[in-house]
């Protein structure tokens, strides 16, 4: 191969640096990036999911090619001391520094930070996947206490890896300048100029094609599976065959969403029911044969009863004003919401018209990917 | 099914339900009648239907009409959930006046809603021939 080197327009020889899998490494990492943060969307988790699988997939290829891959791609020839980093930063200020074919000292460190950042990103998301929702490998998790704190954790992370991209490109730009290499070209087709040939590396191409053949058949096999999980999202788990739910979705069901029992807890239902008191101000009038019906739906089927994560959340929630859309974890879920402008457009009744996006509500499970956002 | 079946089966619900209204509100009427009520007029209740109450609570006025709309063919909007309304006009929703326990806890829970009492016999058999003409 490196009797076929080709020569720019300059005539200068440019020879292969980065080898096919660094590079495909490169830009299907931030492809899978950029895609992870524009699925933020509830309704598109499972393509943000996809993403991180992708990017999570290509970062254990990458930790391994760290350690077999070729010269330049390996840790050992950019994992540099702080003192080699202090001397690089120095000679830039200078403009002497040496021009390298590998990633320069300070460079590494930041390679090194955005892999492992790229790693922790995505086993707290598929930790935060399971707790929260009880999907992927670690399904078991599912309504961990700490599930809210363990999202945050990823989106911490996300932030910070973002953080280190302007600075990534930074480098890039200043290096490019210092050496007059454009190093964006260079990890592009691999080569740059001015080097010796001994700094060549070979193209590894075919394990390049391997590597986006695979990333495709996952990505194909797991959209498959998700679009059998949408399909029976909206299946309800207690149809309503028995009286007292045909009362109950009757009752509730005439003036509003006719919320599942999961919802909230069986003392906040039966105070909303109590003939004593009025329900948000309205009397419901309940027959006592009505109420008695739908107390006993209340008390087999609320909160406490249910399994799956809004159970868990309404279990524990303040219910201080006695409304779900109140409740510090539903405030926090639809923060982005502008339930207003959803009411004037007649996309909702109100915030609390949970069917009219969420595909599954009646059910009570509130999959993310059952979010319908149109 | 094909659309023969279909007619039929319709037709076949549509007179159900049409007995079933006349059961329904013909025994209420009676029963409003033993209450002392009598000479129900579909334009008194049309009357009352548009008529509009302050609530003692807000000052703000309520009819019938706030949550059904004055057309009773037509899809209502709950006054605070914003959620629709089916269609009260027989005409235009066959389910309508079948089921006399239904009828009797809705015109109890809204009379009280609108006009912060419940309904004499009279004024629910007025409203009760007013919407069955609709």
């Amino acid at each position: 191969m490196d009797a076929q080197e080709p020569h720019d327009a300059a005539g200068d020889s440019r020879i292969r640096v980065w080898d096919a899998p660094t590079r495909i490494f490169h830009w299907l990492y931030v492809a899978c990036f950029v895609a992870a943060w524009l699925m933020l969307d509830a309704a598109r988790l499972d393509w943000h999911v996809l993403a991180g699988y992708i990017a999570l997939g290509l970062l254990v290829f990458r930790v391994a090619w760290g350690f077999v891959g070729t010269r330049h791609a390996r840790f050992r020839s950019f994992a540099a001391g702080p003192r080699a980093v202090a001397g690089y930063l120095r000679g830039i200020i200078g403009r002497k520094s040496p021009h390298l074919a590998g990633h320069n000292p300070a460079g590494g460190w930041s390679i090194l930070a955005m892999l492992a950042l790229g790693l922790a990103i995505g086993a707290s998301g598929i930790v935060a996947l399971g707790a929260m929702h009880g999907y992927g490998p670690l399904a078991v998790l599912a309504n961990s206490d700490s599930a809210l704190a363990l999202r945050e954790l990823h989106e911490i992370l996300a932030w910070i890896l973002l953080a280190l991209v302007p600075i990534h490109l930074a480098g890039v730009a200043l290096g490019s300048f210092v050496n007059r290499e454009n190093l964006v070209r260079a990890m592009i087709d691999g080569r740059k100029s001015g080097l010796d040939c001994a700094d060549a590396v070979a193209p590894h191409t075919l394990l390049a094609c391997l590597m986006v053949a695979v990333a495709a058949a996952g990505a194909f096999a797991y959209r498959r599976h998700a679009d059998d999980a949408i399909s029976s999202a909206g299946k309800a788990p207690h149809a309503p065959a028995d009286a007292n739910a045909k009362a109950w979705n009757e009752e509730c069901g005439s003036c509003h969403f006719a919320f599942p029992p999961a919802l909230a807890p069986a003392r906040v239902w039966l105070a909303m029911i109590d003939p004593a008191t009025t329900h948000f101000g309205e009397t419901l009038d309940l027959s006592a044969g009505r109420r008695a019906q739908l107390e006993h739906f209340a008390a087999a089927h609320s909160a406490e009863h249910e399994a799956g994560w809004v159970a868990e959340r309404t279990r524990r929630a303040d219910w201080g004003a006695q409304r779900i859309t109140a409740t510090p974890f539903w405030r926090r879920l639809h923060r982005d919401l502008d339930f207003e402008a959803l009411k004037r457009s007649g996309r909702v009744a109100a915030a609390y018209d949970c069917g009219a996006c969420h595909r599954d509500a009646a059910s009570g499970k509130f999959e993310p990917r059952a979010i319908q956002s149109q | 099914m094909n659309i023969v079946h279909r007619a039929i089966a319709a037709s076949i619900l549509g007179l159900a339900c049409g007995a079933a209204r006349a059961d329904a509100v013909s025994g209420l009427l009676a029963q409003y009648q033993k209450q002392g009520a009598s000479n129900f007029s579909a334009a008194s209740g049309q009357s009352m239907w548009i008529k509009p109450f302050n609530d003692p609570k807000t000052g703000e006025p309520r009819r019938c009409a706030t949550c059904h709309s004055e057309d009773l063919r037509r899809v209502g909007k709950h006054a605070t959930t914003g959620k629709a309304i089916e269609p009260l006009a027989p005409s235009a929703n066959k389910e309508r006046l079948t089921d006399a326990e239904k009828i009797e806890k809705w015109l109890l829970r809204n009379c009280k809603w609108v006009m912060a009492r419940e309904c004499t016999p009279q004024e629910k058999g007025d409203f009760l021939v007013m919407i069955q003409s609709r």
